[in-house]
């Protein structure tokens, strides 16, 4: 009788199991393995064509010799470094600017999100044509204003190309890290602005000791997003600067696309990739211990 | 305080009018002449066109209308898959017993955290041992594996808020199981299918660097395309490109203004996770 039982419930289970054997079949084939294979092709000289040689390190020792990689990681984090505050001040001055009831304050935010949902290619496009040298209507402006006597080449020269999709980034991103810090204003309790009313407080006092430290975790989280996201950049350089002038604006994920299926060095942007993922794991740390501890 | 609101009224007025000039600035464009795009700045089109529009639709046999239906299939069929897959599993993890659940719930969070740029070249090598490159099935299967797994978060969570003694009542007036979870489960989980559905149709619709490396030349999207364009094509004009991008983005942004709710809350916890 009890073996029947402990039977039946093992057939139970078996077939819970098909709920989410679709998840694991698709996880195991195309994450799992591919996520092994990553660091087994990153051990061998793999073409395209050929025998596959075991080298070892050979490929790590290289990456780190090759200036290339090292230039594409430092402009990575140049830009992370640069977009990163940029966009939080923008987002912030936003945040401020919606977090008010007035009547039709839900537009206001609807229009700050709108470039959040449309595509990078698009947003680099549309961005691409207003730097345009010679036709965009930025130089037309500057010029008329007299800020410039002459048109600027914005995209061809990497000190002013980098600070110029900055802007698009800022435009486009903006809107998501508002919604974030609108969510956290908006969870403070109103009674303690109250008190602080009674206390006496004006408004530059609350902001500094009630408002900002109560949002700082949430502050601490929309930057590491951001910074993880600014890590992997790749079209919005791929389409506005194609990572010129001679390869000063290619990004990490941009050079490693570039030595996988341009050269088909497939070991070599293997290994490439795997210190890509310790720098996200890095960051990824951070993420998880600034959600953890809002102490902190 | 009237007059301290008057302010912030005027001011988002300023910052809003800047929001949507860039996208202003591409539309009008895309609907003036090649004349008046190169011949000055215009604010408002002297001659309203739609040949930017048909010039794009018509280049190389309307080889555009090839990359949007491309896009499409892509979407709905994405979503279809991500959506049954997170349904079922996100049901499954909350409210039934799984041999080695933690250790399959550790796999998937470590998939949210692990992005498809930095498995570009393994995956690229296993879609052509199985011969599907260049493929619709191919480039679905990765939409899925990178969209699966916050997916299946979001439905476990919404299936959580489900309470099992609602699960008991009907139980016990008879109801069975396939009728437990049609008539007491779906409809309560249904904010969380939604939210999970319009997660998956933004990031597949705004996708490039998938299609770009898994595409090939046989499933370019309507992004691919249009950057190729771009990248590629010195002799195209800023209508026609300008033009592509607003083609670009209207489905997302109709897409966007419908469900506002669930895009903000997908997009959110997506990133937050």
């Amino acid at each position: 009788m009890k073996k029947v039982l402990s039977s039946k419930q093992t057939i139970k289970r078996l077939s819970n199991v098909l709920f989410i054997a679709p998840l694991l079949v698709i996880n195991i084939t195309f994450f799992v393995i591919p996520f092994l294979k990553a660091i087994y092709m990153s051990l061998f000289d793999w073409k395209i064509l050929g025998d596959k040689a075991f080298i070892g390190l050979t490929n790590y020792i290289q990456a780190f010799q090759n200036q290339k990689f090292i230039n594409s990681l430092i402009f990575t984090g140049k830009y992370a470094l640069l977009v990163t505050p940029m966009l939080f001040i923008v987002a912030f001055i936003m945040a401020l600017l919606v977090n008010h009831t007035f009547k039709g304050v839900g537009i206001f935010r609807t229009i700050y999100f709108l470039p959040v949902i449309i595509s990078m290619t698009t947003c680099a496009n549309i961005w691409l044509w207003i730097y345009n040298e010679l036709y965009g209507v930025l130089n037309y402006i500057l010029m008329n204003i007299g800020l410039i006597s002459k048109p600027i080449a914005w995209m061809k020269d990497a000190s002013i190309s980098l600070p110029a999709v900055c802007v698009m980034i800022t435009w486009k991103m903006s809107g998501f890290t508002m919604l974030m810090l609108l969510a956290a204003f908006q969870a403070i309790d109103e009674q303690t602005y109250e008190a602080a009313k009674i206390d006496g407080a004006n408004a530059v006092q609350k902001f500094f000791r009630i408002t900002l430290p109560i949002i700082r975790p949430t502050i601490g989280l929309s930057m590491v997003i951001s910074l993880i996201g600014s890590v992997l950049a790749f079209e919005q350089f791929r389409i506005m600067t194609k990572g010129g002038p001679s390869s000063s604006t290619q990004t990490t994920v941009f050079y490693i696309y570039e030595t996988s299926f341009k050269n088909f060095k497939f070991g070599y942007g293997a290994a490439m990739s795997i210190i890509l993922l310790v720098i996200l794991a890095v960051l990824s740390y951070f993420q998880f211990k600034v959600m953890k501890d809002p102490s902190e | 305080m009237k007059k301290n609101s008057r302010w912030i009224i005027c001011l988002n007025i300023i910052m809003g009018t800047i929001w949507l000039l860039p996208l202003y600035w591409s539309f009008v464009t895309s609907t003036k002449t090649d004349q008046e795009i190169y011949g000055g700045i215009t604010l408002f089109p002297q001659k309203f066109t739609w040949a930017n529009y048909i010039e794009l639709f018509q280049r190389k046999d309307g080889i555009f209308f090839e990359y949007l239906k491309n896009s499409i299939t892509l979407t709905l069929v994405t979503v279809l898959v991500v959506a049954t897959v997170s349904v079922l599993a996100g049901f499954a993890f909350s409210k039934l017993e799984i041999m080695g659940s933690k250790l399959w719930l550790g796999l998937i969070l470590f998939t949210i955290m692990v992005p498809v740029q930095a498995l570009m070249v393994p995956l690229h090598n296993t879609l052509s041992s199985l011969g599907l490159l260049g493929t619709l099935a191919g480039m679905i299967l990765i939409y899925v594996t990178f969209q699966t797994p916050f997916c299946v978060y979001m439905m476990k969570s919404s299936f959580d808020m489900v309470p099992n003694a609602l699960r008991e009542a009907a139980t016990l007036d008879g109801a069975g199981p396939m009728a437990i979870f049609k008539h007491i489960y779906l409809p309560l989980a249904m904010p969380g299918a939604i939210t999970v559905m319009v997660y998956s149709a933004y990031n597949t619709w705004n996708d490039y660097v998938i299609a770009l490396t898994f595409g090939g030349n046989t499933m370019k999207t309507f992004n691919v395309g249009l950057v190729d364009l771009i990248t590629n094509d010195f002799s195209i004009s800023w209508g026609v490109l300008t033009s592509g991008s607003i083609v670009g983005l209207i489905p997302i942004t109709i897409f966007f203004l419908i469900f506002q709710k669930y895009f903000v809350k997908g997009l959110m916890s997506g990133a937050i996770k």
